[in-house]
């Protein structure tokens, strides 16, 4: 079996390093999760990242695999107990249980319009529905907590460490700055910066530290001196030759996935970043010094609107 | 290393132009552009009638780095052989290459893809044609002798007759020949006027859009792709050339914009009288055009056994000519006729395969590379090929060729990224703002919007204040500009004196002795004459000096020792004693000259800290107001360039110039005198105290009286060039200079009033429109601040990459 089809277990390296990739994994399996046709909307190519999580994270592997040829896909109740299963031991940030919440209501909302589901998958739901709510209700408390702040330090410092280990060396430097961000987005750091209880003027300092570190890293990773301007397509976006690792094809891939949802217009530098296009994105310069990069970056992350808010 | 390549900064500053457009072009869908303000001091930063020209601003720097345009510039000495350069980069003969000067109206010659047989266009035709019937008038006055002169030449002869018959000039010249008949009747023209004292009409073409233009494919460029650029040369006409004073402004100009400069200098004239002049005119080009200038010291095939070797060559110009001021590795020996002659070879054998049966250059082509048997060869493609490839090489032109060109290409494409890049540094910054200011209006009630603008008034008022005083400044440096020139000049006046009485003396000593061996040959006792008090002007001074009194007259021979006339009579002792005291004095005009430029030079760099001072210090406090009185609104005035004041030619050669100016008349007459003409003219005369006798005793007067008056008036001149340079180039442009900078600064300023007064008015819509307002504000407000940063980081790795040595861009392909 080739690589592009092996399944990613949540034991992988590659989930090891991005540990981003379980928690945006909850939030797409629940939103496949498709209660008018009662099936589960798993990405039918054979390549799909999402597809590859789905078999290593739901242990199905070989099995699916002869299922998904044959045209054939789970059931909704099937799919719900998977999802409260893979909420409680995967999902650790607000912003994966706000999202799968969001998810479970309208599923809910629906399910009321639809007669031939059960009872007990009605009850599933609601349980379902209280037990996500009080995660989130708990969560939102702890978010807001003086001591969270050491969470949101922690998150940073692995989320740095890790980049400077090279443990992200698979990639171009604006991608590796792209994968940190994605760690911090549904890290801690991330959850405390999008609590507008928290002071805005702390929010700040700590995206600015993101800053400073990208910054410095990019510039290391990318051998440019600081104030030095590179050019983005030879220098910043310029992978590595492929290593034969599977991660070398792996972490690409699972980058473009996690950037499933941005835009060449509203995330550009994100967008060059994680996909592979043939021109760069109208607004990324041609040229550019490591901190424009960081700062860019940081911000189609955490949009400067947030903050001011 | 990551080195920045100048295509990758083109593209950049292309797709920024693009974004800033993007972006004021939503500003204005989107309403948030207003009408100008009815008082221009409130106007906005962009209003529907600035935002116009804004955005052709763009697009015309976008068409700029899309149509590279190279201008090389072809300058050198008279018939050091300009044309004939231009002729071998073209690989035709596009312009008329004679043993007189030939060149009179500067001429641009642009390669146009697919055009092999030249035309000229040439719009302007109506101050000449209307100068034909002002000729046919001044011909009828002209005396008989003049007239017949004229006829006598062949070429003034064809110009007669077009005056006669009034045939005017037409705008449009196909092929070589009409072009040429062409160029050569302009020329017949201009030395027409000069003859019959007609103004030429210089002025009407003292604009680069009035010269002529030879449209043309250049044989070493034909391969090249278009998006290379246009390569347009610029042949200028010798800088003794009549009317070269109506065009120097435009010449100047041009030097500055070329993307690189051809001094053409004459192998066989190079350590002539000539040189002087020539350093200094490369010298005033290198000032302008530094870095973008090389030398071909032409008609190297001229060289004998004992003439210097190239590597010699090279030296002399870069180390003794030059001083340094350009390198040995810019400087190239060549034969532009054997380049001329083998490039048209080449380009003939291309196009057709032979060389043409009857022209002439073939036969200099032949006798050049064959010598007297060219006959046999001539006939023969290969021979012929393989002659114009041998005599290519010989020529030596392909390496300076393929370099100038190249440099071209290079800066100019340096040029329009720098242009682009400063327009969008600005005006990134300036849309910033605009936003910036939009998005403040809205979140401020009306009353703090109404204070933020009244502060920035007190700011404005601020910076005239600033401005005052500079002028002030400056007006002070130039009264002690001008006392210092005072001081000097009084002080060589009283040198010029004392060197003069001194002569005067010693020529008295020897007329005196003179006459006294003559009175003793005629055996006439006449000792110790009695004298009488003097009334000449060194009369006082020499009786001291002689001990003795005024002779009373008795001979016509006779010795009057306060006579400002002093009597030789042997014509070498006169010439001897005159050639003295013109050496003399030349050394002290010269020092009055070094003073004077020194005078002003002092005052121009006192001027520039003072001014550098006034602007950093007291502006950078302004600045500072300005951020204090705009409650967060996060906008930063920038300052306009901070470049010092810089004159446009180094006052040397400004000061050269405007003697010249003074003494043209005279000079006119005397050029040929070489070094001492110009001294001559200096003096304003032609007759300086000198004049021979013949009668039945020859002898030679020296009137030390117009001596002197004339040298006085020489130094006059000297000063009141000094004067006038000070108040007509110097001080104009400094003044200019410190307009500009405020004017552009006081500008920015009102703009950001202006944003916060309509600011105010947007108040007045309702909550919805201003919500919407403001979101679109504050989001654009974003990709105006992302843009600035990268318009910066452009702005300096173009003025980066210009400083680097070796360039990046890909080479320009030349066949050569
Ligand atoms: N021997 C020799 N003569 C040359 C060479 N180049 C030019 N000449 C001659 O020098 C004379 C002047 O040449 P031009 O090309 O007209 O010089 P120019 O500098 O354009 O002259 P103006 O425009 O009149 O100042 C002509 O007679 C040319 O034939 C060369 O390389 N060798
Ligand atoms: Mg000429």
């Amino acid at each position: 079996m080739s690589n592009d089809l092996a399944p990613i277990t949540p034991n992988s390296t590659l989930c090891q390093t991005l540990s981003c990739l379980q928690e945006k994994f909850v939030v797409d399996f629940a939103n496949s999760i498709d209660v008018a046709r009662d099936h589960i909307r798993v990405q039918r190519q054979r390549t799909g990242f999402f597809a590859r999580m789905y078999d290593g994270f739901t242990g199905k592997g070989a099995r699916r695999q002869t299922e998904i040829n044959a045209g054939l896909v789970d059931g909704v109740e099937a799919s719900l107990k998977w999802l409260t299963e893979l909420t409680e031991s995967m999902a650790q940030s607000n912003l994966a249980i706000t999202q799968v919440n969001d998810r479970v209501s309208i599923l809910s909302g629906s399910m009321v319009e639809l007669s031939h589901y059960s009872v007990d998958t009605r009850e599933q739901l609601k349980e379902m529905a209280y037990r996500l709510d009080k995660r989130m209700h708990d969560m939102t408390q702890e978010i807001s907590r003086i001591d969270f702040i050491q969470k949101a330090k922690l998150n940073i410092d692995i989320t740095f460490s890790k980049w400077e280990a090279g443990r992200f060396s698979v990639l171009s430097p604006a991608a590796r700055c792209y994968a940190a961000m994605e760690e911090l987005h549904w890290g801690s750091l991330g959850d405390y910066c999008r609590c507008l209880e928290n002071p805005a003027h702390k929010r700040r300092e700590f995206l600015q530290l993101v800053i400073d570190r990208s910054t410095k890293q990019l510039a290391v990773d990318a051998a440019v001196e600081l104030q030095t301007p590179a050019e983005m397509a030879t220098v910043w976006l310029a992978a590595p030759s492929i290593s034969r690792s599977s991660n070398g094809i792996d972490m690409p891939q699972a980058l473009s996935w996690l950037a499933d949802q941005m835009t060449i217009d509203s995330t550009p530098f994100i967008y060059s970043a994680a996909h592979i296009t043939k021109n760069l994105p109208s607004k990324v310069p041609l040229i550019a010094q490591a901190r424009r990069i960081a700062e860019a970056m940081t911000h189609e992350i955490f949009p400067l609107e947030t903050l001011d808010a | 290393m990551h080195q920045l390549n100048i295509d990758t900064l083109r593209m950049e500053a292309k797709r920024q132009l693009a974004q800033l457009k993007s972006l004021l072009e939503k500003a204005q869908q989107k309403g948030l552009v207003d009408e100008p303000a009815a008082d221009d001091h409130n106007r906005a930063t962009f209003d529907t009638q600035s935002i116009t020209k804004v955005l052709e601003v763009l697009d015309g720097e976008n068409y700029k780095l899309d149509h590279l345009d190279m201008v090389l510039a072809v300058v050198g000495t008279m018939k050091a052989g300009k044309s004939t350069s231009i002729n071998a980069i073209v690989g035709a003969e596009v312009l008329p290459n004679r043993n007189r000067p030939m060149t009179t109206l500067p001429t641009l010659i642009r390669h146009t893809p697919g055009v092999l047989q030249p035309r000229l266009i040439f719009e302007k035709v109506q101050p000449i044609n209307e100068l034909l019937a002002t000729l046919s008038q001044a011909i009828k006055l002209v005396n008989q002798e003049v007239l017949l002169e004229l006829q006598n030449d062949e070429d003034m002869k064809e110009l007669l007759i077009q005056i006669r018959q009034q045939t005017f000039f037409v705008s449009q010249h196909e092929g070589a020949e009409d072009i040429f008949r062409f160029l050569k009747g302009l020329n017949d023209l201009v030395r027409l006027c000069f003859t019959l004292n007609v103004e030429f009409p210089f002025d009407a073409y003292a604009i680069v859009e009035a010269m002529p233009v030879i449209e043309v494919e250049f044989s070493h460029l034909k391969d090249t792709p278009v998006t290379q650029g246009r390569l347009t040369l610029l042949d200028t006409p010798g800088p003794n050339e009549a009317g070269q004073q109506h065009l120097r402004h435009m010449l100047k100009d041009q030097l500055k914009k070329a993307s690189a400069v051809l001094a053409v200098l004459d192998y066989t004239q190079l350590k002539s009288d000539a040189d002087e002049q020539v350093r200094e005119s490369l010298m005033e080009i290198s000032y302008t055009a530094k870095d973008r200038m090389y030398a071909l010291v032409n008609k190297f095939d001229q060289k004998d056994r004992n003439g210097d070797d190239g590597a010699a060559v090279k030296k002399y110009i870069a180390q003794t000519l030059m001083k340094n001021a350009m390198a040995e590795s810019s400087v190239f020996p060549v034969s532009s006729k054997q380049g001329y002659l083998a490039s048209r070879a080449r380009n003939e054998l291309e196009r057709n395969g032979k060389l043409p049966n009857n022209e002439c250059w073939v036969e200099d082509f032949g006798k050049e590379r064959f010598g007297g048997m060219w006959v046999d060869f001539i006939n023969d493609p290969q021979m012929v090929k393989a002659g114009a490839d041998k005599l290519w090489q010989d020529s030596g032109f392909s390496v300076p060729l393929e370099q100038v060109i190249f440099e071209a290409h290079r800066n100019a494409a340096m040029e329009a990224l720098r242009s682009a890049a400063s327009k969008l540094d600005n005006l990134a910054k300036d849309t910033g703002n605009f936003f910036k200011a939009n998005v403040g209006s809205l979140k401020k009630s009306v009353a703090e919007l109404q204070k933020n603008i009244d502060r920035l008034q007190q700011d404005i008022e601020n910076i005239a204040k600033i401005e005052a005083s500079t002028e002030e400044a400056l007006e002070g440096i130039l009264q002690s500009t001008q006392i210092k020139i005072e001081t000097a000049s009084a002080g060589i006046q009283k040198e010029v004196t004392e060197k003069i009485e001194s002569y005067f003396k010693e020529g008295k000593t020897a007329e005196s002795d003179n006459h006294q061996k003559k009175e003793q040959r005629k055996g006439l006792s006449n000792p110790k004459e009695k004298t009488t008090q003097s009334d000449g002007f060194f009369g006082t001074a020499l009786a001291s000096f002689l001990g003795s009194k005024r002779e009373i007259k008795d001979s016509t021979l006779d010795f009057d020792p306060s006579s400002p006339i002093i009597k030789f009579d042997d014509r070498a002792a006169a010439q001897d004693f005159i050639k003295r005291i013109e050496s003399s004095i030349k050394t002290l005009m010269d020092k009055a000259e070094s003073d004077c430029n020194s005078c002003i030079q002092s005052g121009i760099d006192n001027f520039s800290i003072e001014f550098d001072g006034h602007r950093i210090n007291a502006l950078e406090s302004i600045k500072e107001s300005i951020k204090r009185n705009l409650d967060d609104f996060d906008i930063i005035v920038h300052l306009p360039n901070t470049e010092s004041i810089k004159i446009d030619s180094p006052v040397t050669s400004l000061m050269k110039s405007a003697i010249m100016e003074k003494t043209r008349t005279v000079t006119k007459h005397r050029r040929q005198d070489g070094l001492w003409g110009t001294i001559c003219g200096w003096f304003d005369t032609s007759d300086w105290g000198w004049e021979s006798y013949q009668g039945s005793e020859e002898y030679y007067e020296v009137d030390i009286n117009k001596i002197n008056t004339s040298s006085r008036k020489g130094i006059e001149t000297l000063f009141i060039s000094a004067h006038s340079i000070l108040n007509k180039d110097i001080v104009p442009q400094l003044q200019h200079g410190v307009e500009e900078f405020f004017s552009a600064f006081r500008e920015k300023v009102e703009n950001v009033r202006g944003d916060l007064i309509s600011g105010v008015k947007k108040h007045s819509l309702d909550q919805a429109r201003k919500a919407e307002i403001l979101a679109t504000s504050s989001e654009m407000a974003i990709e105006a601040a992302a843009l600035e940063k990268d318009c910066i980081t452009l702005n300096d790795s173009a003025e980066t990459l210009r400083y680097k040595e070796s360039p990046s861009s890909t080479r320009l392909e030349v066949q050569v």
